[in-house]
């Protein structure tokens, strides 16, 4: 591979280990669903279908394949680990839609924030989805041992689990970095469909916030206050209910609703959807000269979970960088 | 694509993504270089026998496995 891409290559070997202020580790899982013939050499040179696909029965339920990557410390190397693999293999992952990229969090979270983890996701993407129920099914979907339901986000079904990435606890001033994730080996995917870098850094932005808020991290403040804003802009359009809904499948029975799951994610598209139609009307009176804007009127849903998003990820990064110059002096 | 068809209607075709009007895209900032290589921590050695044209002062591109040699001396110590 480092012949196709020397630099990234370089790139994601040095900083594989190496967790940027405090964000969680990215695990990354590529279910192709044409053929799977462009993976034929990397997977041979990884030792074989075997070796590395055979073992792994989980997949998404029209894919042909599943490759499940090697974990990282920080989204920016997940993304040069996918970029490496397009070079290698000639054919795009990003905004593929015959590749559906499943993004891995180290962490359960709870029915409550995996139904932000998924809403935020939703929302802050650079593209919006529509769904059939249909594209959320694996062949986990209604395992005996480990039924995870058809849903956007997914837990772990306990196998292996790379710990060795820090993990960023105290609170202020006292922060203190474990060299391992306090995880045995839960974990809250989130299955994009087809995704782009934006994506994949805004699951590890939100993912992060989450987890440290519900496992008491150092990000716990921080998470808790975004936790609290995301439920404020729901409620303020209406859409509180559907935090509510079973966004993942527990060990409550209660969350073996799939349907209930998809009248929700159905109720967010068609908000979604409708809120691109009302931007585009806004633009085009615009352009016409037309002043009209309803006085009091929000800036959209759209529009404020992109400002949300950017809030914390700068605040996060302002934060950690208040900390190194503290340590420095 | 979802073909949506009512009878009597011409049916219509819904996209199943559409660009998010808000997101303005960001480049990610890529390596262009490989990185550079680990330092070599071991000094290269010098052949035996090799006169090495500097200046008095400059004996460190000596070898210093061996012990110098007339040549080398009197680089090193202008003797």
């Amino acid at each position: 591979m480092h012949g196709h891409a020397p630099a990234k290559v370089d790139a994601v070997s040095l900083h594989r280990r190496r967790v940027e202020h405090g964000r969680l580790s990215v695990g990354l899982k590529i279910h192709c669903l044409g053929d799977g013939s462009q993976f034929s050499t990397l997977v041979e040179g990884l030792g074989g279908a075997q070796k590395i696909l055979d073992i792994n029965y989980y997949k998404h339920s029209r894919a042909s394949l599943c490759l499940v990557l090697p974990p990282v410390g920080n989204a920016r190397s997940a993304m040069f680990l996918l970029e490496c693999i397009e070079h290698f293999i000639g054919s795009a992952l990003f905004s593929n839609p015959e590749i559906q990229i499943q993004v891995c969090s180290p962490g359960r979270l709870d029915a409550r924030r995996s139904a932000l983890l998924a809403i935020g996701f939703y929302l802050g993407s650079d593209t919006l989805r529509r769904y059939i129920l249909g594209d959320l099914a694996t062949s986990f979907a209604k395992n005996p041992y480990y039924p995870r339901g058809r849903r956007l986000v997914l837990y772990d079904a306990e196998g292996d689990f790379d710990r060795n990435f820090d993990w960023w606890k105290g609170s202020g001033k006292h922060r203190l970095v474990e060299p391992q994730l306090p995880f045995d080996n839960g974990r809250s995917d989130l299955l994009t469909g087809s995704s782009s870098r934006l994506d994949i850094q805004n699951i590890n932005l939100l993912a992060t916030l989450l987890v440290h808020a519900q496992y008491q991290g150092y990000w716990n403040q921080l998470g808790m206050q975004f936790q609290e804003e995301m439920e404020t802009l729901l409620e303020r359009h209406i859409l509180n209910g559907l935090v509510d809904a079973p966004w993942v499948r527990t060990d409550d029975p209660e969350s073996d609703d799939d349907d209930r799951f998809f009248a929700a994610l159905q109720e967010l598209v068609a908000y979604a959807f409708e809120e691109t139609v009302r931007i585009k009307q806004k633009k085009s009176h615009f352009f016409q000269g037309w002043r009209e804007i309803p006085t009091g009127s929000s800036r959209g849903i759209l529009q404020e979970v992109q400002s949300l998003l950017e809030k914390y990820r700068s605040e996060l990064v302002r934060q950690s960088r208040l900390l190194d110059q503290e340590g420095r002096t | 694509m979802i073909r949506a068809h009512q009878p009597g209607s011409e049916p219509i075709d819904i996209p199943e993504t559409i660009p998010n009007p808000v997101v303005v895209p960001k480049p990610v900032p890529a390596p262009t270089e490989p990185a550079p290589k680990e330092p070599v921590r071991t000094p290269e050695k010098v052949p035996q026998n090799v006169f090495v044209p500097a200046k008095a002062g400059a004996s460190f591109f000596i070898s210093p496995t061996h012990p110098p040699n007339t040549f080398e001396r009197r680089l090193a110590g202008g003797a």
